[in-house]
């Protein structure tokens, strides 16, 4: 049961490693959307940061995971 | 204490001319365009388990924010620095002491990051960063390192962080518990400290010509104050407060100390991001993270947004976020620490819950800038209105809590030289 998330995890990067294709720098106009940049937008910092004062799990998505703060 | 807050501002004013520039910035034609990003936001909440009076009472609290963000590129290096500062109002910090008639107890935090990174080569960069966040019972200090680097393709990058914070904490302790009253108000009965070590691993990989993805792990390392030493927790005395409201369990002789947790923690965060273009202006992202750490929460989050584009000019993003976690080994609700019990914390932060945010965001962004006519070119000495962005959201936790969030975002850019 503990093992689940991190086994989950494992799982669906296995399946999309797998179902990697090398994409040319030409066929990369849908990829090159500034929507599709692979962080949060910075306007959403806000949220990213009361979630981790109001939530006792924090890390791993580019916001506070602790220190710097009055939080947990 | 001022003067050791003041003393690390200082130190951090005097190392930003040292951080990764060995000669003076040329500001001639080397000078890429300028961006400024203005971003604010408003933060409501309110809830039933204030853990200022031991995981009872109002959490209402209301958080107005701003930051300024200016990034200048100068050949291979890009300087960054991030000042802002938070308006904070708390009705349950205002249960500290006993004055019924005070408002809403208030603070004001100021914080400020600096970095540079500099390019290497086409595929290869570092950065280092320094910064500083000061609110009333907290001061901050902090310094920041990483790498990244692309394969040949650049179809894989690796990201490679670390950061360490230093803080100081002045301890404000309840008042009935406090060692140091000056007219039954209460002032900081000593110092503490906290360190924080933060090391995190990125790689993102594009999958096919339409989907990417990253997988981020995290550890984070704790040692110091990790107890908010003006929380109460009441114990298992047999006293029976029911009926009581707060102000009255603090006067009676339910027995009660101050929060006090382990002096170190360890927490380790792994996550999955997918963004998929699914075509005819829609992107599909998602978002998963498992989390867990040695105070024994176990946590798994997931999110889900999307960016709907009907033009080139407005997008829309609806989205959603579930959040599940265990408790902490310390935590228990009001008046049920057993007298025995080493560690106690009735923060319903570290309880097991579950939580949901939903809501809208949006961004316009006309090809030309906001207030340009089409066709106008950009000005390189002019800055440029390029454009809006915004958020709301409503956030749902399951012991009550309820919030919510707007933020707005205006983004500027010099022309290009």
């Amino acid at each position: 049961m503990k093992q689940k998330g991190i086994l989950t995890i494992i799982g669906i990067l296995g399946i999309l490693m797998v179902s990697c294709m090398p994409v040319k720098e030409y066929q990369k106009m849908a990829l090159n959307d500034k929507d599709m940049k692979l962080s949060n937008q910075k306007v959403k910092v806000f949220e990213t940061n009361f979630q981790s004062y109001r939530e006792g799990a924090s890390g791993a998505n580019g916001g506070k995971s602790g220190g710097g703060c009055g939080c947990n | 204490m001022r003067m050791q807050l003041k003393d690390q501002i200082f130190l951090v004013l005097l190392a930003i001319p040292t951080l990764g520039a060995a000669q003076n910035i040329d500001t001639s034609s080397a000078v890429g365009p300028i961006e400024i990003d203005i971003l604010s936001s408003y933060y409501a909440q309110d809830g039933i388990h204030s853990p200022v009076t031991g995981g009872r009472g109002t959490e209402k609290l209301s958080d107005l924010t701003s930051s300024v963000i200016v990034s200048i590129p100068v050949r291979n290096r890009t300087y960054s620095i991030n000042m802002g500062s938070d308006y904070i109002t708390s009705a349950s910090t205002d249960n500290i002491d006993l004055d019924i008639t005070s408002d809403s107890h208030w603070d004001t935090r100021v914080h400020g990051d600096f970095g540079v990174t500099k390019q290497l080569d086409k595929r290869k960069s570092y950065h280092v960063g320094t910064g500083f966040s000061v609110e009333y019972d907290v001061g901050s200090f902090n310094m920041s390192g990483g790498f990244a680097m692309e394969s040949k393709s650049r179809n894989t990058s690796l990201d490679i962080n670390a950061k360490w914070y230093n803080d100081t904490w002045l301890i404000y302790e309840p008042v009935e518990l406090s060692k140091n009253l000056d007219e039954n108000e209460v002032e900081p009965s000593g110092i503490d400290k906290r360190n924080s070590l933060n090391f995190s691993v990125s790689l993102a990989q594009i999958a096919t010509r339409k989907m990417q993805f990253a997988v981020t792990s995290e550890l984070i390392y704790q040692k110091g104050l990790l107890a908010t030493p003006f929380h109460r927790v009441y114990f298992d005395d047999g006293y029976n407060a029911d009926g009581l409201n707060e102000r009255q369990t603090i006067l009676s002789g339910k027995i009660r100390r101050r929060e006090y947790l382990p002096r170190s923690r360890f927490k380790a965060p792994v996550s999955l991001r997918v963004h998929y273009s699914l075509g005819s202006g829609i992107i599909l992202k998602s978002f998963y993270r498992h989390y867990r750490d040695d105070f024994g929460i176990i946590g798994n989050t997931i999110e889900f947004e999307s960016a709907l584009k009907p033009n080139k000019t407005i997008a829309f993003f609806p989205f959603y976020r579930f959040h599940t976690q265990t408790a902490a080994k310390y935590f228990a609700p009001f008046g049920e620490h057993s007298l025995d019990a080493v560690y106690y914390t009735s923060d319903y932060d570290l309880s097991a819950l579950q939580s949901q945010l939903f809501g809208l965001g949006f961004r316009y962004e006309p090809l030309f800038g906001i207030g340009k006519k089409p066709g106008e070119l950009e000005k390189a000495s002019k800055i440029n209105f390029k454009n809006v962005t915004g958020r709301f959201a409503r956030y749902y936790r399951s012991d009550g809590l309820d919030a919510w969030i707007v933020s707005i975002g205006l983004s500027f850019r010099t022309g290009q030289n």
